[in-house]
């Protein structure tokens, strides 16, 4: 059964650029093995969080996208790795694929986070215009 | 004595019109607008969502609140 996954995290600000890459593949050794790959990551850099956690009020936010086709990714071991290190603020592990696929099926929208993880299907009432998540629902 | 006389505008689930299967919990400027001024989840009695897509929706912002995307409470 093919499984995806996302891991959020959300890392010290304090952190330059090539320290984040840095640790980001670190996280990814640690995530990757056989039949486990990291297929895509999103990073939306530093931003300001909604509440300061410890000490420090922003964080750079990074968002990996995770395939697995036969053995789940060692979530355990990695989230053990990720508490013991203190630049990493929080981190977030989500399984995407029950609800992607199911949503690929009854929905009449595409879903970016479905592309990324290459989880294709047929949407109801097929002719609607591909939009981009943000600009279709900015309206209040 | 069955009916209240007067209307109610009927209020419907904005992603049941539009079709919306899945709720990022990454997607801040949705969420956002179902979050009242202490932070709260709106309630679906107010917001008209239907009962399987609040709880989607309240899925998403546990998460995103998680990751601090979102205020558990604000003054």
């Amino acid at each position: 059964m093919r499984r995806t996954y996302e891991l959020a995290l959300v890392l010290d600000p304090s952190l330059s650029d090539e320290d984040q890459v840095g640790l980001v593949d670190e996280v990814k050794k640690m995530v990757a093995g056989k039949g486990v790959e990291v297929v895509k990551e999103e990073s939306w850099g530093k931003r300001k969080l909604a509440f300061p956690i410890g000490k420090v009020g922003e964080g750079r936010y990074v968002f990996l996208y995770v395939v697995a086709e036969t053995v789940p990714p060692p979530v355990a071991e990695v989230e053990r790795r990720l508490n013991q290190n203190e630049r990493v603020l929080r981190y977030l592990w989500v399984r995407t694929d029950e609800d992607l696929r199911r949503a690929m099926r009854k929905g009449k929208r595409s879903v970016a986070a479905a592309e990324a993880v290459g989880i294709t299907g047929p949407l109801r009432g097929g002719g609607r215009e591909r939009t981009g998540s943000d600009e279709a629902r900015g309206d209040a | 004595m069955r009916k209240k006389v007067f209307f109610r505008r009927r209020k419907v689930c904005k992603f049941c019109a539009d079709g919306i299967e899945y709720i990022d919990y990454k997607d801040v400027k949705l969420l956002q607008q179902y979050i009242l001024e202490h932070a709260k989840i709106l309630p679906r009695r107010i917001s008209g969502t239907s009962a399987r897509h609040q709880r989607m929706l309240t899925d998403a912002i546990k998460r995103a609140r998680h990751l601090a995307l979102l205020p558990f409470v604000s003054e």
